[in-house]
């Protein structure tokens, strides 16, 4: 019996147990029944629509505030004492604030909307000069068209860059006895989830909008402070970076990068303990061999404690969340691959943009993301900091789910190489997607320089595969297809995908070459 | 109330409006959903959400946690704003929603939800707005007691009753299908 149907029934048994008395017939009509169930869907035009009107509005009611300041001296609660540079900002920070109210970098949480298509082409400039098509057939041209000769070249590279020494069945004359070979492994994707529309023909692609009047701002100030040169010789200078150190234990330091408006902490390694690092050995001179302490695993805080510290860290020090979802623990591959108990659990903030969580290419959830010390309980590391402002333009869309699926099938926006003879094929089932946010660089080649864009993806959820792989076990659950119509017409690849290698031990008689074996 | 919420809704009356999208994206599915069950168009619901959000927006200051939860003051700007609705365009004092309309009151509904709600829909009308809000609450919205007892201000204890007295009003004019009927569509 589902569970809902029981659920329905034990509700019913706690208003009356009389029903317990026709449960056979209660079962069919129940089940029957949910099949007929009708969905409310809140339409997202409309929430988002609401939510522009609403900020709005709240500028109307009351008047924008500088939240830039604020956002800085919440920051400032770091205690800044030692260091000149660290004086320094004390001295600028209130000196701008009363000179510059109106200059601000925000780093609470905004959208604003832009004309359709602001963001240019949204293909890197590079793929657009590339004559590879993303294709939904069998596989690109290109790809199709490799050599073996090809394969081997990037086997070669691969087992080369691997470090595992290994000797490709496609190389020749092996020097050693060989201990691995490769295998050429491909993942056939089936989609067996159920079907799906996207009604939205256009859907915003999402950019984050940096200010830069502060940095230009703080040089003027701090021309005035600082006379080891004359500041007012330099032209149109910037301020682009501040560190701020707290020089004291268990001390954190704070860097804001002016430019792209980002900003981490990370604590402050001489002031904190470092007794889980011991030589493993005595010194000879200057060289230690040091070993990392392994770290206890009843020092390893619970889930919830994890959550409990990273939120008290954002509270203490006052960084504003508006534009993340809940907390939780980041997946650790080496405590469940390795049995390892790291000395660091990491815990993410999902940045969360109009109400669509962000997942990166490979389909994990990404924001703010804070390092937790399980032997001092407290907060080594919060990076991935940005101010939340955003651009938003609305993009063409495939709305042909059968071209979403066929490209979910190639592993989406990983896009797996098809090898034509491989050692192992891997069957992954994916279930029904749903509509995401994943970040995409947008690489333009003219001025050699990447922006991030916030793109709308479908999240297809990995429902099945087998127990002994490996690669998806860990760290890719989700695959990600761009709904996009730029990013899959013009899909454009510089290379084409690496076939994916692993290397499985053998012993020398199943090792057939097709060379004479090696004489012992 | 959770410490986060109240602590947005301090910065709201601090003048920090903008805060204010955090309470709309924890209530906006909540208000629709509970709009629409009392009004049946989808167009009327989105109208009169936008309404809700507007208010409390401009009335956040005098919103007092002491008195009650948020979630307690929204759904009740939510079932005025209904009232309101209705009354302005019927001159019926007694309407809370389109459940209390006559039957010959000519009301636009969405197909979806007239061909599901049809057969159920007499029955509902005479439970009293109370009950129906608890119900819908409950099985439509699938809230536990817990949250539905914010939302009316009544204890959870209170909140069960209202719903069990719902359900034995419902059981003694309704067949058992129509019964499940109602619960399914609900949950």
């Amino acid at each position: 019996m589902e569970n809902k149907t029981k659920q329905i029934l034990e509700d019913l048994y706690m208003i009356d147990k009389k029903f317990k008395d026709q449960e056979d017939d209660l079962i069919k009509i129940i089940n029957k029944l949910i099949e007929t169930k009708p969905e409310i869907k809140v339409d997202e035009k409309f929430i988002n629509e609401l939510r522009r009107q609403l900020l709005t509005r709240a500028r109307l009611v009351y008047p924008e505030t500088s939240v830039f300041w604020a956002s800085i001296t919440n920051l400032n609660k770091l205690s800044y004492i030692a260091g000149g540079l660290a004086v320094l900002i004390l001295i600028i920070l209130p000196l701008t604030f009363n000179l510059i109210s109106p200059a601000s970098i925000s780093f609470e949480y905004e959208v604003t909307s832009v004309e359709d298509g602001a963001f240019g082409v949204l293909t890197s400039s590079e793929e657009n000069s590339s004559e590879f098509t993303y294709s939904v057939g069998s596989g690109s041209v290109l790809a199709d068209n490799l050599t073996q000769e090809a394969v081997s070249e990037i086997s070669r590279a691969v087992s080369s860059a691997s470090g595992v020494g290994a000797t490709s069945a496609l190389m020749p004359t092996p020097l050693y006895e060989p201990e691995y070979r490769p295998t050429y492994i491909n993942y056939d994707f089936v989609y067996e989830g159920e079907e799906f529309s996207l009604e939205e023909s256009k859907l915003p692609v999402y950019k984050r909008k940096i200010e830069f009047s502060v940095s230009g701002t703080l040089a003027r100030e701090l021309s005035k402070i600082v006379n080891i040169l004359d500041f007012s010789k330099l032209q149109n200078v910037v301020i682009t970076e501040l560190t701020a150190v707290e020089n004291k234990d268990f001390g954190y330091i704070v860097r804001m990068n002016l430019e792209d408006n980002t900003f981490n902490i990370q604590k402050n390694w001489q002031r904190w303990p470092n007794d889980y690092i011991k030589p493993l050995a005595p010194c000879y001179g200057d060289v230690c061999i040091m070993e990392q302490a392994q770290v206890d695993p009843k020092d390893l805080p619970s889930e919830s404690e994890t959550i409990t510290i990273a939120n008290q860290f954002i509270n203490k020090y006052s960084i504003d969340l508006s534009a993340y979802d809940e907390p939780e623990l980041s997946e650790n591959p080496e405590m469940e691959l390795l049995r390892y108990i790291p000395q660091y659990v990491s815990v993410v903030y999902p940045l969360k943009i109009e109400n669509k969580l962000v997942y990166d290419s490979i389909g994990n959830k990404t924001g703010l993301t804070m390092m937790i010390d399980v032997k001092e309980k407290k907060i080594s590391s919060l990076s991935n900091g940005i101010s939340a402002l955003f651009e938003s333009s609305n993009y063409e869309t495939e709305q042909d789910t059968k071209t979403i699926i066929e490209i979910a099938k190639k592993g989406g926006q990983t896009y797996f190489y098809q090898h034509p003879n491989p050692t192992k094929t891997y069957v992954i089932k994916l279930g029904t997607p749903e509509l995401i946010l994943t970040e995409y660089w947008k690489y333009d080649s003219n001025n050699q320089t990447s922006e991030k864009l916030f793109i709308p993806a479908y999240k297809f959820p990995v429902t099945g595969m087998p127990e002994e792989i490996d690669y998806y076990s860990n760290s890719n659950r989700n695959i990600i297809v761009p709904v996009i119509k730029d990013l899959l017409i013009n899909k454009n690849e510089d290379d084409p995908p690496n076939p994916y290698i692993g290397f499985e031990r053998i012993d020398s008689e199943s090792y057939d070459i097709g060379l004479p074996a090696i004489a012992e | 109330m959770p410490e986060n919420e109240l602590k947005i809704i301090k910065g709201c009356q601090n003048g920090n409006l903008e805060k204010f999208r955090l309470l709309y994206d924890a209530y906006i599915q909540k208000i629709y959903r509970f709009i629409y069950f009392k009004t049946h168009n989808k167009e009327v619901a989105e109208d009169l959400t936008s309404v809700t959000f507007i208010k409390a927006l401009e009335k956040i200051n005098k919103f007092d946690p002491d008195k009650g939860s948020f979630a307690n003051w929204i759904y009740q700007i939510a079932r005025n704003t209904i009232i309101d609705h209705y009354r302005a365009s019927k001159s019926h004092l007694d309407i809370e929603d389109a459940w209390d309309l006559n039957d010959d009151t000519d009301i636009e509904r969405d197909v979806d939800f007239k061909d599901k709600i049809k057969e159920v829909e007499q029955y509902l009308k005479r439970l009293k707005p109370e009950q129906r809000d608890v119900v819908i609450m409950r099985v439509w919205q699938d809230m536990p007691y817990s949250e539905i007892a914010k939302i009316t201000g009544k204890s959870e204890a209170n909140s069960r009753m209202i719903f069990s007295r719902a359900v034995s009003t419902l059981k003694k004019d309704m067949p058992i299908s129509l019964l499940l009927y109602l619960f399914l569509i609900m949950k």
